[in-house]
């Protein structure tokens, strides 16, 4: 009997000893870090598809010291699954998160969490006027108008296939389609479609240069076989489109295999940057004066960019690289000579900046 | 008085993790089919019987998860037991999602998974999704780690796991059983068995259905303020049915037919960052296989030969994406052996698979893959004091295999059977997948195989009389040359690529346990298992920087537990498996955290003559452990099951 129960007490004892060692808790509350303050530069680290894992770096002016994971530090939770672009608009940065379908807004200086914008189904690229926001759209191909103080759609206007890296222009919004070759001229005071004009395959990015002109940059394609450099590409294009009359002013023309993205300008809009290269997704840094007629002969930055941004203060030049999507990437900046400053260590897939 | 099965397990109960205890188990089991023959010979007749596997697994280690396991979580699929039966890390998407294995630190294709003694894994994928085997199909799991492709096969550079089948007996019996489970979360699965045989045919018929809603709640980790949530576009439905004939053509002789439907429709969720999920998958096989196994006292032949069919359908409307993936694979394997004296036993054969697919993204044209291969073994034991064996495989059509694929095992006693040394040492590799050959865009079919080198050395301590503890300690360490990775390209396309060299080394804990009391058995198995697994060389400039890092997705460490409890007709079992941390990027600065999960499960066997009905109930996440296996994939709460399960047989148990 004794010895039954010495028995059954040393199961007993195992049982909890068992218990005891893979005793576990409920998971507490994330810990979180003080926002940033100051000005500086806001990478977006897209993440990889269906990671949950697109985030903001941000870069302090102040000491050049870099935060990772800045969102999700400072906040708690993730911002979503990958992270298309930031903008950046009277105090509140708008990060425009692609596939969890919804805009972060978060407090500028810093990141702190304001209000989540959803009811999107791909949303891109965001340009701002007052308390209005105009939201590319990829797969309703839609313009959404939102309202920046209630954090809300409250308009939407169909577009063109797969609309992109849309420009307000005065009361114009221009909209590339970079799934077909046109670009969306909307009057955003009437809010109806002014013009659809024609412009080269593939239409990514718009800028405006320092005489008010519109410029489009053109990816071309890689062809069915999506790989850049075969003998399927279709060649890569620069237009420059007259601001009122829509009328084409310029057409540059690119070699078959040169699929250039990511079309910006420096503060004052004299000089283009934009990434060219031979897959449509990464290249070198290319520039010109926005009074040329043709393009330059080689990059004036070497190397294989996801990212570019113009820091509008400075005139640095960022480029961002992205080795693949499992690692993270790195940002590289440059002076106005196109000499290197320094090189930082970001999150995975860096393809774009803001600056405060 | 207790159902047939559990009497069956009871003797087999005790024969898990060693090579020793395997080896007493067919032994046991062979007995009656050459009981006619009266020979002395019993263990060479055991020998000659094994599943090749079972034969030549002299110093990798091994576990046989017996009947009472699989009997236990018939509910389950074959990933869920694994992951809390064994160390290996089981990968899986979400509940109800996808479930990928990873042994000692290596990927999912690393690890090959057998079905009559045939490679099941997806030609195209190049691995096996553990969460279409219903665990109610396995009759015996045997999981081996480390390296055995001289043994195996392609892809067993991780591991292998082997669906053993039933021996047949030919002794005229007749049984049938049937169970159904309804649990939280619209959790509902039956499956049927029935069994019967003559002096000359068995036939086994075995039938799955299970559904499931999968809309728990859980707390949204990507969301402000973490809201309580409920789980949407997560239903999933499966059906299978698996036939065994077996003709005894002779008295050392039999054929068999083998036949397996099986089908799986889900509801992919979204991602906690994602607001919705409009996507659904759909994955179906069928499988046939034929066997012919001579036995003789000193020589036998295994003849195994199949045609496998595989479909998978994924949809999602939101993205407009429609694909279908349709493939098949011819294959077959023979293999003969013979004893050359009682302590010496030699074996050949060869290995053949034509694997084809024709679809969109292979292009306009059918594609097939080839492979053969020849083999052969030698194994050595003296008194089962000193064994040892060498493998070796030749794969003759893949061209940029290795040249040649030995292994050589040896398990020695150091001190009265009670102490033993036990060490391995091979060369394993992994074919490419199809998809790895053949994908347009990237595909490349001029890959190397990935080509590997694996060794372990462990210690067994029997500690009590009649191998009533064991402890197993081992030390293992691998390099995988031509590691194959989807690269981005120049192209602006993933490509895969052989540009990497991979080492893993690590150590493993096995104990087990047997207490027994007048009415009561105790047994105790613990399982523990750290593995660092690294990128060593890179070609690649921009992964300079991640050589030493652990890789995604690898925790270096993984445990589990388990107590089975039984008393007279009611037994209890309680799992636990603890999860260590994973990277989720290769620079490994972002991190899932670890957790512990607990399962009960309790079952009450009422008897009745030739019958037995029980009640059984489960309690899963017992301590209702919020953790996540991929990021963002919300995992259940606790949740519960009950059940009915009854069995009927012509004898009584």
């Amino acid at each position: 009997m004794n010895s039954s129960k010495t028995k059954s007490a040393r199961f007993h004892l195992i049982l909890l000893l068992t218990a005891l060692m893979f005793h576990s808790c409920k998971k507490d509350e994330m810990d979180v870090i003080n926002p940033p303050s100051g000005s500086g530069v806001y990478v977006v680290n897209e993440g990889a598809f269906l990671a949950g894992n697109g985030e903001l770096s941000f870069i302090s002016n102040a000491n050049g010291s870099i935060t990772n994971n800045l969102f999700q530090s400072v906040n708690g939770f993730a911002a979503g699954d990958i992270a298309n672009s930031f903008h950046i608009h009277q105090g509140k940065g708008y990060l425009v998160m692609n596939n969890s379908q919804k805009i972060e807004v978060v407090q500028v200086p810093g990141a702190t969490s304001i209000a989540t914008i959803t009811g999107f189904s791909g949303p891109r690229y965001m340009a701002t006027k007052g308390n209005r926001g105009y939201v590319t759209d990829w797969n309703s191909e839609s313009v959404k108008m939102v309202d920046l103080d209630q954090h809300a759609i409250i308009s939407s206007i169909d577009v063109g296939t797969l609309p992109e890296q849309l420009l307000l222009a005065g009361d114009k919004l221009f909209v590339p389609n970079s799934g077909d070759s046109t670009v969306s001229i909307i009057d955003i005071n009437t809010w109806s479609l002014l013009a659809t004009i024609t412009v080269g395959l593939g239409p990514n990015s718009i800028q405006k240069d320092d005489h008010g002109r519109i410029w489009v940059l053109c990816k071309g394609s890689t062809g069915p076989d999506y790989i850049g450099g075969t003998a399927d590409d279709a060649a890569g294009s620069l237009w420059r489109i007259n601001a009122n009359t829509f009328a084409t002013e310029l057409v540059i023309p690119m070699g078959q295999f040169e699929h250039p993205l990511k079309l910006q300008t420096n503060a004052t809009g004299t000089t283009l940057y934009f990434l060219n290269g031979l897959d449509g997704y990464n290249g070198a840094i290319y520039s010109m004066n926005a009074d040329d007629l043709t393009l330059p002969s080689s990059p004036s930055i070497s190397g294989s960019f996801y990212g570019l941004g113009i820091d509008p203060n400075s005139g640095n030049v960022w480029g961002a690289a992205a080795p693949s999507f499992t690692q993270n990437g790195y940002v590289l900046r440059y002076d106005l000579n196109g000499i290197r400053v320094d090189s930082l260590g970001v999150g995975i897939g860096p393809n774009g900046f803001a600056f405060n | 008085m207790r159902p047939l099965f559990y009497a069956v397990w009871r003797k087999i109960k005790s024969m898990r993790t060693t090579v020793a205890n395997i080896m007493l188990f067919l032994s046991c089991c062979t007995q009656c089919v050459f009981a006619q023959q009266q020979d002395t010979l019993v263990l060479p007749a055991a020998e000659i019987v094994a599943e090749r596997p079972l034969l030549f697994s002299i110093g990798n280690s091994t576990t046989l998860l017996d009947s009472a396991f699989v009997a236990t979580s018939q509910g389950n699929n074959l990933g869920e037991l694994l992951s809390q039966q064994s160390a290996l890390f089981v990968k899986t998407y979400g509940a109800g999602g996808s479930s990928t294995l990873s042994s000692r630190g290596t990927e999912a294709r690393h690890t090959a998974v057998f079905w009559n003694g045939l490679n099941i894994s997806s030609p195209t994928l190049g691995l096996n999704d553990l969460s279409l085997t219903p665990v109610s199909f396995c009759n015996r799991i045997l999981i081996v780690r480390g390296g055995s492709c001289a043994i195996n096969g392609s892809s067993s550079i991780g591991g292998s796991v082997h669906l053993l089948p039933s021996e047949p007996v030919f002794e005229k019996h007749g049984a049938f059983s049937a169970s159904a489970e309804a649990g939280s979360f619209g959790n509902f699965n039956t499956s049927l068995s029935s069994q019967w045989a003559g002096k000359f045919v068995e036939s086994k018929t075995q039938v799955f259905y299970g559904t499931a809603n999968n809309d728990f709640k859980f707390v949204n980790r990507a969301s402000r303020d973490f809201p309580e949530q409920r789980l949407t576009n997560s239903a999933n439905s499966g059906f299978g049915i698996m036939q065994d004939l077996r003709f005894k053509t002779g008295a050392d002789q039999y054929a068999g037919l083998s036949a397996w439907y099986q089908t799986l429709s889900r509801e992919i969720p979204p991602l906690m960052t994602d607001p919705s999920s409009e996507a659904t998958q759909s994955d179906s096989s069928l499988r046939l296989v034929g066997t012919y196994k001579i036995n003789k006292q000193k020589w036998g032949v295994h003849a195994n030969g199949g045609i496998f069919y595989e479909y998978q359908r994924y949809n999602d409307p939101e993205y407009s994406i429609n694909t279908y993936y349709p493939s098949k694979t011819l294959t077959g394997d023979i293999e003969w052996r013979r004893f050359l004296s009682r302590s010496l036993i030699i074996s050949a054969g060869s290995n053949y698979a034509l694997s084809s697919a024709k679809f969109a993204e292979y292009g306009t044209e059918l594609k097939r893959r080839e492979l053969f291969s020849i083999y052969s073994g030698i194994k050595f034991n003296h008194m089962e004091k000193l064994k040892a064996q060498l493998n070796l495989r030749k794969e003759l059509l893949y061209a940029n295999a290795p040249a040649f694929t030995p292994q050589l095992g040896l398990e020695a006693s150091i001190y009265k059977n009670m102490v033993v040394l036990i060490g391995s040492l091979g060369r394993n590799y992994h074919i490419p997948s199809m998809n790895d050959l053949y994908w347009v865009p990237g595909g490349n079919p001029d890959l190397q195989a990935e080509d590997a080198w694996n060794g372990e050395l462990g210690l067994e301590l029997k500690i009590q009389k009649f191998e009533k503890t064991k402890i197993r300690i081992n030390a293992f360490g691998s390099k995988t040359e031509n590691w194959i990775r989807w690269q981005p390209t120049t192209g602006g396309i993933y490509a895969p690529d052989n540009l990497r060299k991979v080492e893993t080394k690590g150590g493993e804990l096995l104990i087990t346990h047997r207490q027994s009391f007048r009415k009561a058995v105790i047994d105790f198995t613990a399982e523990y298992s750290f593995v660092s697994s690294c990128l060593i060389e890179t070609y690649h400039a921009n992964e300079i920087q991640l050589l030493g890092n652990q890789l995604m997705y690898i925790p270096n460490h993984k445990a589990t537990a388990g107590i089975f409890y039984e008393k007279g007709n009611t037994s209890v079992v309680i799992n636990h498996s603890f999860t260590g941390s994973r990277f989720t990027d290769a620079d490994n600065t972002q991190w899932l955290d670890g957790y512990v999960l607990a399962d009960l499960r309790m079952e009450h066997w009422f008897s009745m003559n030739k019958s037995a009905v029980a009640i059984t109930a489960g309690v899963f996440n017992l301590y209702d452990t919020e953790y996540q296996i991929m990021p963002y994939r919300p995992s259940p709460g606790r949740w519960f099951t009950v059940g009915i399960k009854f069995t009927h047989a012509n004898k009584k148990p």
